[in-house]
């Protein structure tokens, strides 16, 4: 269900409260369980450590606990919270000289977090990505400049729509359109290679 | 491929094209097996991706790091530990060298120092007060606020808040009872106001409200003797604890009119 702010209540006749209200509360609970893992993983994507994913999800969670208050569901709530999440990771980034190319994670830590992955019921489509394929997109992305990586990252891994991507990236969703199609042949080209 | 139909491929993908592009690409794959060929690249990276984050498990030491937020407290997240672990080797360090800077102060003074002491017999450097000890800091790194960007725009516009022209003050209820159990605590402090009526309300109320720290409005609209309707402000106020809340209100007996309760909740010291 998509969680919306609260606008009114409805009372039933004789002052008692209808004990069902019309939509659903966000509480920051509830918005950590929806987002803990795309967080994470785009703050793991984003930076070159478990250890500053960690303390840069923990920036971004503290934010998203601040201003929940003030999130008046003018935008979807994915698109507000990746939005939070992009701007500080992309300080961050800034802040720690890696405004041009991520850097690649392909290493250790991305087969320990491999290994803690849980293994859900394989469906046709999983079970088509071979390993050796997921190997080589993890190091392509790590090769891809920071705005092809982010903009597949939120389409392909986060699942975000075209208006979504606009509004977390602030820019036109032509823009989004014609980006992503060149950081789907730049990924293609970089998995070839 | 070149730049256009890349990105019509894409789209094609992603589903983006108006009925009549969609069709007009379609026919062209069925009769193009390299677009095809294309296309399938495409459809195959794009869920390679999807399921390389599938396998991204974030560490459990977040939710530990993350528990003070869920928990409503109001002191934001610990740092994790090994923030703490850099902020002592750096305030170490940092103290490391100030020692060794006093005794480089002692044993070679610069130029200026020495034609100072021409003059005065020598002190002990600390005596003359030429090296002041600050307190560490506590932190490795000072705190930067990243610039507002568009999330953060959003979030410091003020809410709407409903206009109660001259509210009269009502009463002002609290400190309430300490939270009972639970997920909830009470409101310290409420505020009601009320307008377009002359008579208030006078029983004591102890309106329960969800878990986190916040602010909010509720404005209640009494007709007839009953609630009529409610309007809430702010994101923390869940339906069932506000509802308890209004019961007492109800209660309490409420004369026809618009009232508004102004909360602030804090957790009980």
């Amino acid at each position: 269900m998509e969680l919306r702010p609260i606008t009114t209540l409805s009372l039933v006749e004789g002052g008692r409260c209808a004990p069902v209200w019309q939509t659903g509360v966000v509480t920051f609970e509830e918005v950590y369980a929806r987002f803990r893992r795309p967080v994470w993983r785009f703050a793991r994507r984003m930076t070159e450590s478990e250890e500053e994913a960690l303390d840069a999800t923990q920036e971004i969670f503290l934010r998203i606990w601040r201003g929940l208050d003030g999130f008046r569901g003018d935008a979807k709530l994915s698109t507000w919270v990746f939005q939070i999440a992009w701007n500080y990771l992309r300080w961050h980034r800034r802040r720690m000289g890696r405004q041009h190319h991520l850097l690649d994670v392909a290493s250790a830590h991305a087969a320990e977090a491999m290994a803690r992955a849980s293994d859900p019921a394989p469906t046709p489509e999983r079970r088509a990505v071979d390993s050796d394929l997921l190997d080589r997109v993890e190091r392509a992305l790590g090769e891809l400049p920071e705005h092809h990586h982010v903009i597949l990252w939120l389409r392909d891994a986060e699942g975000l729509s075209y208006q979504e991507i606009a509004a977390v990236l602030d820019i036109p969703i032509g823009t989004v359109r014609s980006r992503l199609a060149r950081a789907r042949g730049a990924l293609r080209r970089a998995v070839e290679r | 491929m070149d730049d256009t139909n890349g990105e019509r491929l894409s789209r094609y993908l992603d589903d983006d094209l108006a009925e009549g592009d969609r069709e007009a690409v379609a026919g062209l794959l069925a009769g193009d097996p390299d677009r095809r060929c294309e296309l399938a690249a495409m459809r195959r990276l794009r869920g390679a991706v999807a399921e390389f984050a599938d396998r991204m498990e974030p560490p459990e030491e977040l939710d530990a790091l993350l528990e003070p937020l869920r928990r409503g407290g109001t002191n934001g997240p610990r740092r994790s530990p090994r923030v703490g672990r850099w902020a002592a080797a750096a305030a170490a360090l940092l103290g490391a060298a100030l020692v060794v800077e006093v005794i480089r102060h002692d044993t070679d003074p610069p130029p200026t120092a020495v034609a100072a002491r021409r003059q005065p017999p020598r002190q002990n450097a600390r005596d003359r007060g030429v090296f002041q000890l600050q307190p560490l800091p506590t932190s490795a790194r000072p705190e930067e606020e990243p610039p507002l960007g568009a999330a953060d725009r959003l979030v410091a516009t003020p809410l709407p808040q409903p206009r109660i022209e001259d509210p009269t003050p009502l009463e002002i209820v609290g400190p309430l009872s300490a939270p009972p159990s639970g997920t909830h605590q009470s409101a310290r402090s409420a505020t009601l106001s009320a307008r377009d009526s002359a008579e208030f309300v006078s029983t004591p109320l102890t309106l329960k409200v969800p878990l986190p720290v916040g602010r909010y409005s509720l404005v209640v609209e009494v007709n007839g003797g009953v609630i009529s309707e409610v309007t809430v402000s702010g994101q923390r106020a869940s339906g069932e604890r506000v509802a308890e809340a209004l019961e007492r209100v109800s209660a309490a007996g409420i004369a026809d009119g618009r009232y508004r309760a102004d909360l602030t909740v804090a957790p009980p010291p």
